[in-house]
């Protein structure tokens, strides 16, 4: 019972976040100083009158008054679905762009996620584990410089070891030919361009991941209650497992989703090295477009994303941690 | 933590006659300089705190070089130098698009990709501190409300509003130092909340509230001094972050094209095709600098977060 | 027991990705070997930009891959001809002029046809030239000058009255016909909203069959096409993201042509095995423009924020002769392009070459002569003159644009130039958007963009009369003298007086400097010349391969033999597919050597 009490309040929480970003999101752009309708004007044809410009305001809702008008505007569309209309695609509504570019992002950032959580995880245990140790010094050594390393940068880099001077990679896209391709090859030819871009993501993080996890794990082997274990005799495999490791992942869990925020920064310079096209090459678009409605859409999205990651980790939290569940 | 012997109990040094009385704030002074003379000790120790602060000083002064150095080696119209070469004798980090080297350009990027690092990081440091001070010392509802606004800062993506403010603002580089300050901050007063938290339960604390202290008192001769030592591990740290975080937004074209730092160097690289032309060396010189920098940075970080977070000393 | 939960969560969830990485791997390893099947003999020929489409409208077409997609599908009157762009038949085979000038009748060809079957009359041009007249679609209208009537007697005869004897008929309009029997009747309203797709009916060589937003268009060619039906049998045009994925592309096979590549990609291209590279056609102009804000009735509502300097003639003519324009060729454009003197490109035969005497050179002294000569010195030492009597420094705020890597070389190059001659500006890299805001608002000093321009030169000349003020004139420029001789070539009774009145008009701007045209950028092209061959190059020489005033090219290429089919995607070879599942069975061992080498100790 207390254990839905507990997802019950961190769900709230997410909900509430969410408004709030809401809100956020709504006001930030109203503090745009371009004015889409002469950016509309120019490029569609220089000769919109007064009432045709009136008319385009009004189509876009830009005509009403901020509050309350243009905000309940925007909760309501939004609650519905409905994120606007881009600019950079006129005609197509913010959403359908959204949806077209969707599982590409998901696919890159849930996939180098899961690898550098597992790896980084993995080898920051045993580096706290065993630490001193030659695997020790070494990993938190490549970890380190993993972790400085701009994650572009590294892309840029293995793009050109691995696409341009072998060959073995394509050089970017998501896909190579628009049609023809079925079933295994189509699985194979998406497998082929993903694998550099995901390479980049994983190993652009794993090693914060390592660090992070053989600190809080070092943490906790200092503590008195592994102290009192190793007094009351207890084998050293078991001390680990059963109480640092697990003591250890709290904070490590947090701490991760803390960082999605990055990961997806880090999703969209490393989709830009790549041509990768999926959410983040799109904000870049987005961005240098200044299309505004789209950008709006992505920041909810992107909030959003790493909201619900938090949400994932305290629900985690609290599966691991029964202290939680029973407070 | 022990309380601070008084000047009659303090030994002086053998074979002296006892020194006559000094005053209050020169009995800090001595005290503050012992103190760090101590924390010197135990960096020094630290080999990645050694190495780190060694990567540091090369590029601090790489950067002071470069301030005073002639810099004609950076202006497009005055290039001689074969466009596109790869690392020679001449150039050893070889040349870009328009034929200077890349060397030259990677020294002279210093100078802002440091600076602008260093002023993000002292807007992020500065409000952070005061938030998480205010919200500890405070506590209550000011506390809730400023927590409350330090998770949204926490959650919200980075990258995803730095582009947004950046397109609102325009690019240049005080919005890349305003946009990064805006959006660091709240990891560091995180922490400061959470140091100050700890402090203000301390005996002397409560003993000095006691007597009737002000809170401004309070704030500046206690619990500021406890909590500085965290600060100053954490303002290093932030450093590093805003160095990597001042190259992701100049690659995206959101700084200025018309300064040179590692990050603009970059951008001209991407721009140029340079992934794709295999022109490797035009990457390989900022980047190793951002990497080498960023790693001074976080290793001096890490060293002094060992020295001065009692938690791990124990060990 | 939660410690113990992670860790078998962790082993498996590691297990379950090993095992899923070995499965594509064993697959994919298998796929690489055996060859994709060639579907069906068709031969598609893919075409690559960085531009998407946004509409198949063609009363509101704005860039170049709606145009060039217009231009595989529908028909004009007359085509460009592919050696020198001089008006040859299209729809119509035969044309004569009545004595007093004001009369053209055109012979229609009878065996046009549109793609939903229906027959192309002269009642399609006469009612597609009505209707943009009388809806007032300006920008196309613009090619129907002193309109009287449009009349078709009958399917083959169009009868086209003026109102002064004008040659724009045979410029040729660049209006692609409509079908009456869909477009007539709607309102303009409808006609502007009209998407136009799917079901595009058009007479063109290749027919609209399928579209996907932000990837592709896929064109089929048609078989009954008037001018021959083309040597492929599908035409698909491809956006990407950016330049460098369209160039990796056209080298991994998976495009057939690039368009539009930049400089250093370009010239990384030239010596791949399997890729011709081409330095197209110059017909566009890059330039650095003036704010000239005159009294015109825009610049009274929109007041212009300007230094005071740029409106003094000396003052622009000295920054004329501050610009190295072979340095910029060579440095910026890494020498694909040509120094830019008069505002119609070289490559048109309408283009007016400065004499010796009249030509704006590189000369920083005599820059520096004129600027100490109009009392622009610099009173206080600090490198930067003032204006006459000592007052406002030479600063001027100089816009470039992001989207243009060479717009913002150019600028940096042009800030040392300027500086040497005492005026500094401080390039500010802007979008276009940013850009169109400040040019609206009269906000500005100088700024780079640039034009690419039609074969006939009126357009291009048009916008630099004083009307098109917050329409089309970059700098607005006010000069009834130049607005008089704008008129006058559009009812130039011959071509060689036209010729005599459009060379003056260039030589009134290359001497007045509204603008300084920087240089003559050439479009930089590429193709795959181990599958591909038949394109046409317009003008022959120097000219385009595709992309051009016509669809020349697309009827001619053909495959260069039998095998060269549909473009295969690069795989992963075997080899590396191989080594990666060597890796994980070595990690899988070290892990499981690790933890027998534990439990080993745990028992201990």
């Amino acid at each position: 019972m207390r254990a839905w009490i507990y997802v019950a309040r961190k769900v709230l929480h997410a909900v509430l976040t969410l408004a709030f970003v809401l809100v956020f999101n709504f006001f930030l752009f109203r503090v745009m100083p371009s004015d889409p309708v002469k950016l509309l004007t120019r490029t569609s044809s220089a000769e919109l009158s007064e009432a045709q410009q009136r008319e385009l305001l009004h189509d876009y809702g830009l005509d009403e008054p901020i509050f309350p008008g243009q905000f309940l505007d925007y909760v309501g569309d939004v609650l519905r679905g409905d994120l606007g209309i881009s600019f950079l695609f006129p005609g197509e509504s913010v959403m359908e762009i959204f949806l077209r570019n969707l599982w590409p992002t998901v696919l890159l950032v849930g996939l180098s996620t899961l690898f550098s959580t597992l790896i980084g995880i993995g080898t920051g245990i045993w580096s706290g584990w065993r630490r001193q140790s030659a695997f020790d010094l070494a990993s938190t050594g490549v970890s380190l410089f993993l972790y400085a390393m701009p994650e572009f940068w590294l892309g840029m880099m293995l793009l050109i070891v691995f696409a341009t001077t072998l060959g073995w990679f394509p050089t970017g896209g998501r896909i190579s030919t628009v049609t023809g391709l079925s079933g295994v090859e189509h699985l194979v030819d998406v497998v082929n361009h993903l694998f550099l871009p995901c390479l980049t993501l994983t190993l652009a993080y794993v090693g914060e991941y390592h660090l992070i996890m053989r600190s809080s794990l070092l943490d906790v082997l200092g503590e008195d209650y592994v102290t009192t274990a190793r007094a009351k005799g207890l084998r050293e495999k078991v001390v680990l497992r059963r109480h640092a490791v697990r003591n250890a992942l709290l904070p490590t869990i947090t701490l991760i989703a803390l960082n999605f925020g990055f990961v997806l920064g880090g999703a969209i310079t490393v989709e830009l090295v790549f041509s990768y096209q999926g959410l983040g090459l799109l904000t870049y678009e987005a961005l240098t477009a200044k299309d505004y409605p789209l950008l709006q859409g992505l920041f909810l999205f992107f909030s959003a994303g790493v909201i619900v990651a938090n949400l994932i980790a305290d629900l985690l939290y609290g599966y691991l941690d029964p202290r939680v569940r029973e407070a | 933590m022990r309380v601070a012997p008084t000047q009659a109990e303090r030994p002086g040094p053998p074979g002296e006659a006892p020194s006559s009385p000094r005053s209050a704030r020169a009995v800090a002074w001595a005290r503050r300089r012992r103190a760090l003379a101590r924390f010197w000790a135990a960096y020094r120790r630290s080999a990645m705190g050694m190495a780190g602060l060694a990567m540091l000083c090369f590029f601090v002064g790489l950067a002071i070089f470069a301030t005073f150095a002639n810099d004609t080696g950076t202006n497009p119209a005055l290039a001689s130098g074969p466009v596109l070469h790869p690392p020679s004798l001449r150039y050893p980090f070889g040349t870009d698009r328009f034929g200077l080297s890349v060397l030259t350009l990677t020294i002279h990027g210093s100078k802002i990709s440091l600076l602008v690092g260093l002023s993000a990081t002292a807007i992020t440091v500065v409000i952070g501190a005061v938030v998480g001070i205010v919200a500890g010392y405070r506590g209550g509802l000011v506390d809730v409300l400023l927590m409350r606004l330090t998770d949204f800062g926490l959650v919200i993506p980075w990258l995803a509003l730095a582009i947004v403010l950046a397109s609102i603002l325009g690019p240049s580089l005080g919005t890349i130092i305003v946009v990064i300050g805006l959006t660091s901050w709240p990891g560091t007063a995180r922490l400061v909340r959470a140091q100050t938290l700890s402090v203000k339960e301390r005996p002397y604390v409560e003993r000095a509230r006691a007597l009737g202290a002000s809170p401004w008192h309070l704030v500046t001769r206690h619990i500021l001094p406890n909590v500085f030592p965290v600060i100053f591990a954490n303002t290093v740290l932030v450093v590093a972050v805003a160095i990597l975080s001042e190259t992701t937004l100049s690659f995206l074209g959101l700084g200025d094209p018309f300064s040179i730092s590692w990050g603009s160097i970059l951008e001209s690289a991407f721009a140029a095709g340079a992934a794709t032309i295999g022109a490797w060396w035009w990457l390989l010189a900022p980047g190793l600098a951002i990497v080498l920098v960023v790693l001074g940075f976080t290793m001096c970080g890490f060293a002094l977060d060992e020295i001065l977070n009692p938690r791990l000393r124990q060990r | 027991m939660g410690g113990t939960m992670a860790m078998r969560i962790l082993r498996r969830g590691a297990a379950a990705v090993l095992g899923g990485l070995l499965a594509v791997g064993l697959v994919g390893t298998a796929a690489a070997q055996t060859p994709s099947p060639t579907s069906a003999r068709k031969v598609t020929f893919v075409v690559g930009l960085t531009n998407d489409v946004r509409t198949f409208n063609p009363l509101k077409a704005i860039e170049t891959p709606e145009y060039e997609t217009l231009a595989v599908t529908y028909d004009t009157l007359l085509r460009w001809a592919p050696d020198d762009m001089s008006p040859m038949p299209g729809l119509a085979t035969d044309w004569t002029r009545s004595s007093d000038g004001l009369t053209w009748t055109f012979t229609i060809r009878d065996d046009a046809t549109w793609s939903d079957g229906e027959p192309l009359t002269a009642h399609d041009i006469a009612f597609t030239y009505r209707f943009i007249v009388d809806k007032g679609f300006s920008s196309l209208s613009n090619y129907l000058p002193f309109t009287d009537s449009f009349e078709a007697p009958d399917d083959t005869t169009l009868i086209w009255r003026t109102t002064k004897p004008t040659t724009a008929p045979l410029a040729p309009p660049w209006i692609y016909i409509l079908p009456e029997h869909i477009w007539g009747g709607m309102t303009k309203k409808e006609a502007k909203q009209f998407e136009n797709f799917p079901n595009t009916v058009g007479s063109g060589p290749f027919r609209l069959v399928e579209w996907k937003k932000g990837d592709f268009w896929r064109l089929e060619a048609r078989d009954d096409y008037w001018g021959g039906a083309p040597h492929i049998d599908e035409l698909i045009f491809r956006v990407f993201a950016n330049d460098e994925a369209m160039v990796n592309a056209l080298k991994a096979g998976e495009i057939d042509f690039a368009e539009a590549i930049p400089t250093d990609l370009f010239a990384a291209l030239q010596g791949e095995p399997n890729i011709a590279t081409h330095v197209g056609g110059a017909a566009s102009f890059t330039q650095m423009s003036f704010n000239m804000c005159g009294d015109q009735a825009y610049c009274q509502k929109n007041p212009p924020n300007r230094h005071p300097a740029v409106t003094d003639r000396a003052v622009r003519l000295a920054i004329a002769h501050a610009i190295d324009k072979q340095a910029l060729v060579d440095r910026v454009l890494r020498g694909f392009g040509t120094p830019g003197t008069t505002v119609i490109p070289p490559v048109y035969p309408w283009h007016y070459d400065p004499a010796p005497d009249e030509l704006i050179d590189f000369d920083l002294d005599e820059a520096n002569r004129i600027l100490d000569e109009a009392g622009y010195r610099d009173t206080d030492g600090d490198g930067v003159r003032e204006m006459p009597g000592g007052g406002r420094p030479l600063e001027f705020r100089f816009f470039v644009r992001t989207e243009d890597a060479n717009s913002v070389s150019a600028g940096k190059l042009i800030a040392g130039w300027l500086e040497q001659i005492g005026i500094e500006v401080r390039p500010e890299a802007i979008t276009d958007g940013k850009l169109i805001d400040q040019w609206y608002a009269n906000d500005y000093d100088l700024y780079i963009w640039g034009w690419g321009v039609e074969p006939d030169p009126d357009f291009q000349l048009s916008t630099y009369t004083s009307d098109q003020c917050g329409v089309w004139s970059d700098t607005c420029y006010n000069n009834p003298e130049y607005d008089r001789l704008y008129l006058e070539q559009k009812t130039a009774p011959t071509r060689e007086e036209r010729m005599a009145i459009v060379h003056e008009m260039q030589r009134i701007i290359y001497r007045d400097i509204p603008e300084i045209v920087l240089y003559y950028d050439n479009d930089l092209q590429a193709y795959r010349k181990d599958r591909w061959t038949g394109f046409v190059e317009q003008p022959s020489d120097q000219g385009y391969l595709l992309f051009q005033f016509g669809n020349w090219s697309y009827l001619n290429v053909r495959p260069v033999s039998e095998a060269a089919g549909a473009a295969r995607p690069r795989g992963i070879p075997p080899s590396v597919w191989g080594a990666i599942v060597v890796g994980i069975v070595i990690v899988i061992g070290a892990v499981a050597l690790a933890r027998r080498r534990v439990s080993e100790e745990e028992r201990a």
